[in-house]
């Protein structure tokens, strides 16, 4: 666990054991290449699992640049017993007065590749991997496996004059990488939809972005989406961070499908998303990818959306609303649609949402209604289309779930509810409701969960749902 | 969309029509015969898409159907809008005889596959699907697929050697009941009283009950399991699994042989394990893949809670005594979350711990974010909590800006420095140490300053972190949940 140092360019090789030039190679001083230290055994030196090299970006007032042409491999060198290796880009703390940009610039089609065990720490994007590649496909500039964080760098792609694959990035399969408020920057993208921007390989990955920025200057709305999500069981957070510089109508995930093996989830936590999540989910039910978001672009908006349908909320779009209200005043609602009846059908419905409302009374049997809107479009939808799983926890001890009827004779009932409109979109709706007398007495202090299944298929485009996300509980 | 009628056993084989026995062949009255009707089109009579087809569970005594021991897959009539309701009639339709119907087939060498696009009902477990296989080893006896399962008891066969599941796919089992009596030894990843059945199924359980109490206590057996392999999920909504004992654990594991992204993702509210839940972590699940598990409202208790996948365990279970400081449930109970990490948490590989809102209901202002948490003392042991960093445990906070709106996202310090200790007053403590257990804990906490005024009547969230795995399972964090918000 010792600090070791790089100081790319000065004449002598030391032994990486201060940051001050060697006299004579192997001699007491910095290491002086930078791409070497990363690729293979130190020369003069060691270098193990625990160590922290910290990396000179600018020598005399000159930020150094690193060109490769072929593949390179930051090699594994950690362990969890160890510890991983820290490679913590300086910003004049060490080298007292060189706070540069240390660019690692692709010069053609090749990769930069960080093996297991290694964290690179910048300091405001100090370290840039940059692709320099005009005019020609450029393939997964950075490559992350199992056991990497990236901190305060930018990965940037070339300003290619028309289309040309630019793959920013691909996370191994099976690996668990961390991007902490780090640039990702886009200058052009590559339209056919075969390759996306971010990539989670093959299956098992996990990968964080946590407060980053994702920016692009392309701003055409006909592009796929920037993550691609058609991994086999992974799963992206993107917590907190921001787009800048997208189309409003521009997707930031590309639509799931089969080819690729839609099976992972998508968990957007307070993201400053200017365009729209998604296009469109594959329309297959063997595959199960879903994105969840919430305060996406505003305060309280929210995202659900999987193969079978998608539940959305959105401030300022004039949902139709009832009872329920944000703790800023304002009032909301959740607009549901459902896929087409390929995959969503009766008994194939679309899980649409959970609403749960606190139950602080004393023990009792309760009427538990849950008020929609339906497009008139959608004509006679019978009660074993959309109904309710209602779970509370029982007075007695233990938990009960109750059922809605399901029966695919009856219509839903109407209801008589003041929303404050029955129209959106240039469209009318009809008020429903969905209602269901507990059988137990709910316990005092307990959490009642409402969930609402739509199995009707949509026709069309618009042909929405909206519910109240405030459930009534009345007596019964 | 017609009713129809199944009475088995009638002399005549009517057009199903009626209810009441056919006086000939084809004559009006009911069809005699459940396999032949729910294999193949009918000899008389038709079979539609949207009909509700009321079977007689009962003509004197209960009617029990042999389905055979070869393979058979069953006739489908219904589609993705009119599917075919089956029902086992309580009386209704056949007044006095309210029986219990019995489908009777053996799964030695051989599976039942019903129809898709159909809704299965019984009344008060009055329609049972059994297993009579002896010593074979088919895998799958009885499928379904994109159907409504409900109220249907499924009683399976005994044999240890016999893995004997029953499949889902895509479908729905609601108040259903599964005697699950097997006991097969060598259950493991894949195997299980019921199974997704497809890559990515879909696989909700409702309300039913998964009785163990047949099978050998000390068989490492499991209720629900993923077979598809990639991405699937299972949603249980309330449930319970009774007498599991401490060795059945109701999801399958992974191991290392399933390493390669087998991630199986399991929603549930309200399930009811029967026994403690610290007696299944998730130490199987550990590693490189990601299946996910979580449990609300875990064994009916409102808020208990269990949350654990590839990075570690998250919960709370009230009644426990762990040390708890500011939060405190609806009802006046304080709580806390207990966080145990995994074993490959490091600082290359984050555990995301918890994510936490609160409401800011202050005049906009700069606030001081802080999150208070104990770690099991070590005293220096050199054991893996000892000595903590900022770097070992971080926040990532969000919030929003009153000037512009905008949600912002900061976070506190990751660095080698010391995690700052702090002295506040968690319960219990004994001689000013916190105490859970044999062990004492010692008190810290994580905070950030944020950089503009955060906008009144707004949630703030916080996102907790830790690069400290842990040792034994046994090696305890405990967070409070109640983060405090303080005007700079």
């Amino acid at each position: 666990m010792s600090d070791k140092y790089v100081s790319h360019g000065n004449t002598y090789n030391g032994d990486g054991s201060s940051p001050d030039p060697a006299t004579s190679d192997g001699g007491v001083g910095a290491w002086n290449d930078i791409l070497a230290i990363m690729t293979a055994a130190p020369i003069y030196g060691t270098l193990t699992g625990g160590d922290t090299v910290h990396v000179r970006t600018q020598i005399s007032g000159t930020d150094i640049t690193i060109s490769i042409t072929a593949d390179k491999t930051v090699l594994k060198r950690g362990s969890k017993d160890d510890g991983p290796i820290e490679w913590v880009f300086d910003d004049g703390t060490v080298w007292s007065g060189d706070s540069g940009i240390l660019t690692i610039r692709e010069d053609s089609d090749c990769s930069f590749i960080v093996d297991e065990y290694n964290i690179f720490t910048g300091k405001n994007k100090n370290l840039k991997i940059l692709g320099n590649l005009t005019n020609a496909h450029h393939y997964d500039y950075l490559i992350t496996k199992d056991h990497t964080v990236f901190r305060e760098i930018a990965l940037e792609t070339e300003s290619n004059t028309s289309e040309y694959v630019t793959k920013l990035l691909l996370i191994d399969q099976n690996s668990h990488t961390v991007f902490i408020n780090c640039l990702l920057y886009e200058r052009r993208f590559y339209s056919s939809g075969s390759y996306p921007f971010i990539d989670l390989g093959s299956y098992g990955s996990t990968v964080y972005f946590i407060n980053c920025e994702f920016k692009t200057d392309f701003s055409s709305i006909d592009t796929p989406g920037l993550i691609d999500p058609n991994n086999l069981g992974g799963i992206i957070y993107i917590i907190g961070g921001k787009t800048t510089g997208m189309n409003s109508n521009r997707p930031f995930v590309r639509d799931t499908n089969t080819t690729w093996g839609s099976l992972s989830r998508v968990r957007f936590i307070n993201f400053d998303l200017e365009g729209k999540v998604i296009n469109s989910f594959g329309k297959t039910t063997d595959y199960t990818t879903d994105i969840y978001g919430v305060n996406l672009r505003n305060p309280y908006n929210s995202f659900y959306g999987s193969q079978r349908g998608f539940t959305e909320w959105e401030r300022g779009n004039s949902y139709p609303v009832l009872n329920a209200e944000l703790p800023d005043g304002t009032s909301w609602s959740y607009r549901i649609i459902t896929q087409d009846d390929s995959v969503t059908y009766v008994t194939a419905p679309y899980s649409a949402v959970e609403l749960l409302k606190l139950y602080a009374d004393s023990p009792d049997t309760k009427k538990i209604t849950v008020e929609l809107l339906i497009n008139q479009s959608i004509s006679n939808p019978k009660k074993a289309e959309y109904f309710i799983e209602v779970g509370y926890s029982k007075d007695g001890g233990g938990y009960q779930v109750d059922v809605s009827e399901i029966d695919f004779t009856s219509v839903l009932e109407t209801s008589s509810a003041s929303w404050d409109t029955v129209s959106y979109g240039g469209y009318t709706y009809d008020k429903y409701k969905i209602e269901l007398d507990t059988s137990e007495n709910i316990r005092q202090y307990s959490m009642i969960a409402v969930r609402l299944f739509v199995g009707r298929a949509k026709v069309n485009d618009h042909d929405y749902i909206f519910v109240d996300p405030d459930i009534t509980i009345g007596a019964v | 969309m017609s009713d129809k009628y199944i009475s088995h056993g009638n002399t005549y084989d009517g057009d199903g029509t009626s209810p009441n026995p056919a006086t000939s062949n084809g004559g009006v009255g009911a069809w005699n015969d459940l396999k032949a009707i729910m294999s193949a089109a009918p000899t008389y009579g038709s079979l539609n898409a949207g009909d509700v087809v009321y079977i007689r569970t009962k003509n004197g005594s209960d009617i029990t159907v042999d389905f055979g021991s070869s393979n058979l897959t069953c006739y489908n009539v219904g589609t993705v809008t009119d599917p075919v309701t089956w029902i086992a009639d309580d009386g209704t339709k056949w007044s006095g005889d309210n029986g219990t119907l019995t489908i009777q087939f053996n799964g030695n060498s051989a599976d039942l596959k019903m129809g898709y696009y159909a809704i299965y009902k019984g009344v008060n477990l009055n329609w049972v699907f059994e297993n009579t296989g002896g010593t074979g080893h088919q895998i799958d006896w009885l499928q379904f697929r994109f159907s409504f399962v409900i109220n249907i008891k499924f009683t399976y066969q005994t044999q240890s050697t016999n893995i004997g599941q029953v499949i889902g796919n895509n479908s729905r089992f609601l108040d259903c009941y599964f005697d699950v009596k097997r006991g097969y030894t060598s259950p493991g990843n894949t195997y299980a009283t019921l199974n997704t059945g497809i890559q990515g199924a879909p696989l909700y359980v409702t309300n039913c009950v998964f009785d163990c109490s047949t099978y050998p206590e000390n068989v490492d057996n499991y209720q629900l399991a993923n077979r598809g392999s990639y991405g699937d999920f299972s949603v249980v909504f309330g449930s319970k699994e009774v007498n599991g004992g401490v060795e059945k654990k109701f999801f399958t594991p992974r191991t290392a042989i399933y390493n390669n992204g087998y991630v199986h993702n399991r929603a549930c509210r309200g399930l009811d394990y029967g026994v403690s839940v610290k007696d299944r972590y998730i130490i199987d699940h550990e590693g490189l893949t990601h299946t996910t598990y979580s449990i609300e409202d875990m064994n009916g208790v409102p808020f208990d809670f269990i949350k654990e996948d590839g990075a570690g365990s998250r919960s709370w279970q009230r009644g426990l005594n762990v040390p708890t400081l500011n939060a405190v449930l609806p009802g006046n109970i304080s709580w806390s979350i207990k966080v145990i990490p995994g074993i490959d948490i490091s600082r290359s590989n984050p555990m995301l711990v918890y994510k936490m809102n609160k409401l800011y209901n202050k005049t906009a202002a700069k606030n001081k974010i802080t999150l208070e948490l104990v770690i099991k003392d070590t005293s220096n042991t050199d054991h893996c909590f000892d000595n903590p960093k900022k770097q070992d445990w971080f926040i990532v906070v969000s919030y929003v800006d009153n000037t512009t709106g905008d949600i912002i996202t900061e976070i506190s310090d990751i660095d080698d420095t010391d995690l700052e200790v702090s002295n506040t007053s968690w319960v219990p403590m004994i001689s000013g140490d916190v105490v859970y257990g044999p062990n004492t804990y010692a008190r810290y906490k994580v905070s950030l300053s944020t950089s503009n005024n955060i906008k009144e009547n707004t949630i703030v969230n916080m996102v907790v972190f830790t690069t400290r795995g842990r040792i034994s399972i046994e090696d305890y964090n405990f967070i409070d949940p109640d983060f405090t918000m303080e005007v700079i």
